[in-house]
């Protein structure tokens, strides 16, 4: 797995830092996080994508899966998504308008 | 039909008028059985009346209009006891003479898809210019949007079909306009492009409130619910296809093939043929747990419904053999493995991956759909016309026979929902209601006017127009626009839960613009031998695979239809082929709208 992941809860919501490759191999630790993030808060999920160099498909279906799942009162924003990270992002059709911030 | 003592029954019947008598009409319903309806002093009488038409009266020259021959609907109270009688309280004519039939005149079909378009239009963004942001699944009756704010993929794509066939009848390019904005939304909104894998797949919706949008990856619907359903996918493309037939939008190909890929890698089965049903949202599979009763399944839609959303038209407007391929093993599959071994007259619709029948599944279990024996009957019917195969015609041909005896209602005309594929005491029973959906109207219709059109049988014929009658006299909504959901047995519309909406996760503008789009191509060219005239507009980078536009309207018998007349921009245009109705287009830099006008190359049947 070439993922190092973090989880951070605080008053405000939840973080998950995301560093190194988010391919196929890594797709379960990514899972495992939201899960723990989407049960421990109510209103928002923060992914920071800074250190992010890749993301798969099936990456991208994880994170819109768990947002999905979290129904409409939780947002899930993805901060700092690196050109090539947010090229894939719009491929998959996200885009401001579902909270890709810069 | 008889009335118990203190009760009443109102009831409608479907008939061919024998004699008429002392105020009595004799009738001959459509199975056959002899009635005998008596006119009251109330009695008032109708023409049936397209949508958009005004109500036309013969209440006062009802006599002139029961004569033999004359099919009509009687609506009224019956009487049983020892005095048994039906009262006719509404007459219901189809035409003013035996064996005129309005919606075999050149404008009926086309004028009711512009109403319908009208209405959708109206209903989605009103007066003002097409802006999809404020599209809404769901509409009430009369089109006003409800709080529900998503917006599902499969009803955009179905409203874009409906506005895509609109223009292609009529040239109007406000109808195009919808269409390509609607494409574009799409793409821009719904649309998930898989570079890993190389294939396309579509959201399930979007919750939107104009500003943000909340992305539905898997379904909400209950039957498919946090799965992909294949029919989501397939009816992801009805829009995209037809506009990419008019168009040729090479960014359109680009998403159509990448879906196709979808299907041909995720959902196909190569070990034993066929497209599963669902895959995981996560991994793709159709065979993960997360999937439930869904895992490794397949069944009717997500096997046969590739030919008639999307597949038929793809081919149509490439010529591509690769999806002649593709439809050819649907339709193998079909006649393989739909077909009661046991003789029973409905095909089995639900599969685990090995073909043995899953007759476990939800509301499903060993039950039958009436529309999808319809639907198998007329599209094989339609491929049958480009591959000639003898399963495919035996098969088409044994469900046209064998449905109006089980899945038709014999006294009032219409045809039933869903009925118990094993008969008790002979008979099928109804599963859960009586009433009739307006899509399965549209199979009917569409299977009938297709088997007449093209192997010429008077008995297919009548089944169309009883099945026109029906559907035109009672699912057509005169006072708010669209087209009914459900009506009752006896034509009465039904207006509760779901079914009460003009759009909803199952209703939008494919299956009635469909009707109105096929009727006229199967009534004109194939039954009337009238011409036919079309508008496509292909843009300057249209991507047909080659600069030829094709404009043949459907999978049509071999030399029965030529293309007598291409128009350019409104001038007379002579680079075209009449026999594989090919039209080549010229270098452009803006569209072009092509005209053209097919007719019948031999005398109808």
């Amino acid at each position: 797995v070439n993922l190092t992941a973090h989880l951070t809860v605080h008053n405000r919501g939840a973080e998950i830092n995301l560093d190194g490759e988010l391919d196929d191999a890594s797709v379960p630790l990514l899972r495992s996080l939201l899960n723990q993030a989407c049960a421990a808060v109510s209103d928002l999920v923060v992914l920071r994508m800074h250190g992010l160099r890749v993301i798969s498909a099936a990456g991208i279906r994880c994170l819109i899966t768990a947002q999905q799942a979290t129904g409409a009162e939780l947002d899930m924003v993805f901060l700092g998504a690196s050109p090539e990270v947010a090229r894939k992002l719009r491929l998959a059709g996200i885009s401001q308008r579902d909270a890709l911030a810069s | 039909v008889t009335t118990g003592e203190g009760t009443s029954v109102s009831d409608l019947v479907l008939g061919y008028v024998e004699g008429f008598h002392d105020g009595r009409v004799q009738l001959r319903t459509v199975d056959g059985t002899p009635l005998t309806i008596q006119l009251t002093g109330t009695t008032t009488g109708q023409l049936l009346r397209n949508l958009g038409a005004p109500y036309q009266d013969v209440s006062g020259r009802l006599w002139d209009l029961l004569v033999p021959g004359q099919l009509l609907f009687s609506y009224g109270p019956c009487y049983g006891g020892d005095h048994p009688r039906v009262d006719a309280a509404q007459l219901v004519f189809v035409g003013e003479r035996p064996g005129e039939y309005p919606f075999e005149t050149s404008g009926w079909w086309v004028d009711q898809i512009v109403e319908l378009a009208r209405f959708y239009r109206r209903a989605q963004f009103g007066t003002g210019p097409v802006d999809f942001s404020g599209y809404r699944t769901e509409l009430r009756i009369g089109g006003e949007k409800t709080e529900r704010l998503v917006q599902e993929t499969d009803t955009i794509s179905r409203m874009v079909y409906g506005m895509a066939s609109a223009y292609m009848l009529t040239g109007d390019e406000d109808f195009l306009a919808v269409a390509e904005n609607g494409s574009a939304y799409l793409r821009e909104h719904m649309r998930f492009v898989d570079q890993d894998a190389g294939v396309t797949y579509w959201y399930h919706g979007i919750d939107s409130d104009g500003y943000r949008e909340r992305k539905l990856f898997s379904s909400e619907f209950s039957d498919d619910y946090r799965a992909i359903p294949a029919y989501e996918q397939i009816y992801a493309l009805v829009g995209l296809v037809q506009t990419y037939r008019i168009n040729g939008d090479p960014a359109l190909k680009a998403d159509i093939d990448g879906t196709v890929a979808l299907f041909e890698r995720f959902f196909h089965d190569p070990r034993f043929g066929g497209y599963f049903s669902h895959l995981d949202p996560e991994t793709l599979s159709p065979h993960h747990e997360s999937l439930g009763p869904n895992r490794s399944r397949k069944n009717w839609n997500s096997v046969g419904d590739h030919a008639p959303a999307y597949l038929i038209n793809l081919y149509l407007a490439t010529g591509n053999e690769r999806y002649l391929r593709m439809l050819e093993h649907t339709f193998d599959m079909v006649v393989s493995h739909f077909p009661d071994p046991d003789g029973l007259p409905f095909v089995r619709e639900r599969f685990h991956h090995d073909w043995t029948p899953d007759t476990e599944w939800g509301w499903q279990r060993d039950r039958a759909v009436v529309g999808h024996n319809l639907k198998i009957a007329w599209n094989l019917t339609r491929m049958n016309a480009v591959l000639p195969k003898f399963q495919y015609r035996q098969l088409a041909e044994r469900l046209a026979k064998t449905m109006p005896e089980v899945g038709r209602d014999r006294r009032r005309g219409g045809w039933y929902d869903l009925l118990d594929r094993q008969p008790v005491d002979g008979v099928h029973r109804f599963v859960w209601h009586d009433r009739k959906s307006w899509w399965q109207q549209e199979q009917a219709i569409l299977a009938y006017l297709v088997l007449a059109g093209h192997h010429g049988d008077d008995s297919h014929l009548r089944h169309a127009r009883e099945s026109m009658f029906f559907y035109n006299a009672y699912f057509l909504d005169h006072d708010q626009g669209g087209v009914y959901f459900t009506v009752l047995a006896n034509g009465l519309p039904f207006l509760m839960g779901n079914e009460r909406l003009k759009g909803s996760h199952a209703m939008s503008m494919y299956h009635k613009a469909e009707l109105c789009y096929l009727a006229t191509v199967y009534s004109r060219l194939l039954v009337n031998g009238e011409p036919l005239d079309l508008w496509f507009r292909p843009k300057p980078d249209a991507d047909f695979g080659d600069r030829v536009l094709r404009v043949s309207p459907d999978l049509l018998p071999r030399d029965r239809v030529r293309l007598d007349q291409v128009w350019l921009d409104g001038r007379a245009w002579h680079d075209f082929d009449p026999v594989r109705h090919t039209v080549a287009l010229p270098d452009t830099r803006e569209p072009v709208t092509v005209h053209v006008r097919l007719s019948t190359a031999e005398e109808p049947r």
